[in-house]
């Protein structure tokens, strides 16, 4: 069905890449918990006893980053999945009544999308607790809308063509005909994006973490990892640079896997 | 039967058809006219997809926007469309079958209805599990006509129900469209930019121009001996083997804005004075309804130079 291409190979080294980060993330803890501080310990270099070296406080960075991992998929799952709840649901609504009712769902989504995402994202971190359920709410609010936008879109071309109209002539009833028709092929485009966007989540929620607005002592997560460690990223560099390093990897395994699945999903390149 | 009475419908602030009148009758009707004329508006209107800003859609003499749910529900089962394949008229991620259950009314034993209703579009009821990717582009075209028979409707109306197939396709399909009408009694609104698919399945037709109704009467008068300009040019446009190459008169327009006049007069060879100063209206010549103030002339040379 899908043609190869060059695109591919870096779309399967994605998904490979993603699929250890996760079984990373998911198995390691159910082994090892997670370290606790030894300040005899504090700061040795990557070595035998500590592959990515050891903290401030003397607890493994291997480990940390692993449980790292686990905050960060969790905030991105939660992140996306709640944005395309609401993103998904009001752009189907949007596309496929138009109307008054479209109209009143673009401006919302317009206001949302006026602010930096960041910056909306800050003020409202910074009005609740920070914590890592803030990260969540504070990044899904400023995600939705895209997904808003892209589903009605696409909603409003799949409610034009002929099996809709069909659908209505036969008498099918409108929600039946949404959830039937018009959502199964609005979304493939959301999927991929979905994809796209979850590197980009993390790194929004590694830097609020980073800036002290998300996850708090003693929790792992990369953004706080880098904020504790930065100060020492000229001596010890590995406290800085093996978190960051994951956030890269993470963020480029997500990218590569939705560039991959846009040009295989691209409906010119599916074949009859 | 389905009839549209002075029927204007807009898009916004544009308005695509004009003041149609158009009656269903036993058997077929052709609505034939370019791409951008206002046909498949018509048609979504006639289908209750679409409300006209004027006039009225009416069914068994009752206007459809007057309708209680009862009454729309069974106009809605007595009058369904059949799309052309190209339109995506079958839902990509459904089986055939799963399609055609959408139409189905009694909940008894639906498996043997679809087998029945494929079986009656000539279809191998085994191909009500693929998926529309998987047939052919005649076969999905049956499959679309078998769908539109689940509700046992009263009117079929065929907006260009053979375009997206090659010829010898097209003419088991027109045979299969002729067989079921005679025998479940179907009535059909057959359109087309086809002339020659019009004459040979249908009494009467309705030729549209730029949203207007600008020659209407039996099919065999229009196509032998077309009063209107534009009828004989879309006629001169259906290809003959051993005839001359079709030629083209005028450029297309897709929406042309002429505020006074006949529509058709930048089109038009005939075109003169009187044509640009005011819009004719449908008026009974030699046997047929024309919109063209020079109708006398022209049924009068084609009846000097009969058709071929």
């Amino acid at each position: 069905m899908i043609r190869t291409s060059r695109f591919d190979l870096l779309a399967r080294i994605g998904a490979a890449v993603l699929a250890a980060i996760i079984l990373a993330a998911v198995v390691m803890p159910l082994f090892v918990p997670p370290d606790d501080p030894h300040p005899v310990d504090a700061l040795l270099p990557p070595g035998a006893g500590h592959l990515f070296g050891t903290d401030q406080v003397g607890r493994d960075v291997f480990n940390r980053v692993l449980y790292g991992a686990r905050t960060s998929l969790t905030i991105a799952l939660a992140v996306l999945v709640l944005a395309a709840l609401v993103g998904v649901t009001l752009g189907v609504l949007a596309g496929y009544s138009g109307g008054w009712i479209r109209d009143v769902i673009m401006r919302v989504t317009d206001v949302f999308l006026a602010f930096p995402a960041l910056l909306l994202a800050l003020a409202l971190a910074a009005v609740l607790q920070p914590s890592v359920t803030t990260v969540i709410v504070a990044i899904a609010a400023t995600w939705w809308p895209w997904y808003t936008r892209l589903t009605a879109s696409v909603a409003a071309s799949v409610a034009r063509r002929g099996y809709v109209d069909a659908a209505r002539c036969l008498g099918v009833r409108t929600p039946a005909i949404v959830f039937r028709h018009v959502l199964p092929n609005s979304i493939t485009p959301v999927l991929v994006q979905l994809s796209l966007d979850a590197g980009g989540v993390i790194l929004t929620a590694a830097a609020l973490s980073y800036l002290g607005l998300g996850a708090q002592e003693p929790a792992a997560e990369w953004g706080l990892m880098i904020e504790q460690g930065e100060s020492l990223f000229t001596t010890k560099w590995w406290v800085v640079t093996l978190p960051g390093l994951a956030i890269l990897l993470t963020a480029f395994a997500f990218n590569s896997l939705g560039e991959g699945l846009r040009a295989a999903l691209d409906p010119r390149r599916l074949t009859r | 039967m389905l009839e549209a009475r002075g029927v204007t419908i807009a898009y916004g602030k544009t308005p695509v058809v004009h003041d149609v009148t158009l009656t269903m009758e036993p058997g077929g009707v052709g609505l034939i006219g370019e791409s951008g004329s206002g046909k498949t508006t018509l048609a979504r209107a006639l289908l209750g997809l679409l409300t006209p800003v004027s006039g009225a859609i009416a069914y068994g003499s009752r206007d459809l926007a007057a309708m209680d749910r009862a009454e729309r529900a069974r106009f809605r089962d007595a009058v369904q469309p059949v799309f052309q394949d190209g339109s995506e008229a079958l839902d990509p991620r459904m089986r055939i079958g799963q399609s055609i259950a959408e139409g189905l009314r009694a909940r008894t034993e639906p498996g043997k209805q679809i087998a029945d209703l494929l079986t009656s579009v000539g279809l191998d009821p085994a191909l009500a599990d693929r998926r529309p990717h998987q047939l052919s582009g005649g076969q999905r075209q049956r499959a679309i006509i078998a769908r539109a028979l689940a509700v046992r409707p009263g009117t079929l109306i065929l907006d260009e129900p053979t375009s997206a197939l090659d010829v010898t396709v097209q003419a088991r399909i027109l045979e299969l469209l002729e067989h079921l009408a005679d025998e479940r009694g179907l009535s059909y609104l057959l359109i087309t930019h086809n002339l020659a698919l019009v004459h040979r399945l249908c009494r009467t037709s309705y030729v549209m121009f730029a949203g207007r109704i600008v020659e209407s009467g039996p099919s065999r008068t229009l196509l032998t001996r077309p009063a209107h300009p534009y009828t004989a040019a879309l006629r001169d446009a259906v290809p003959r083997i051993g005839g001359p190459p079709p030629r083209a008169t005028g450029r297309a327009e897709a929406a042309p804005r002429i505020s006074t006049g006949c529509p058709y007069q930048r089109r038009c060879p005939l075109a003169v004075d009187r044509c640009r100063a005011e819009r004719p209206e449908l008026r009974e010549v030699a046997g047929r309804m024309v919109a063209c103030h020079r109708a006398e002339e022209t049924t009068q040379v084609s009846e000097d130079q009969p058709s071929a």
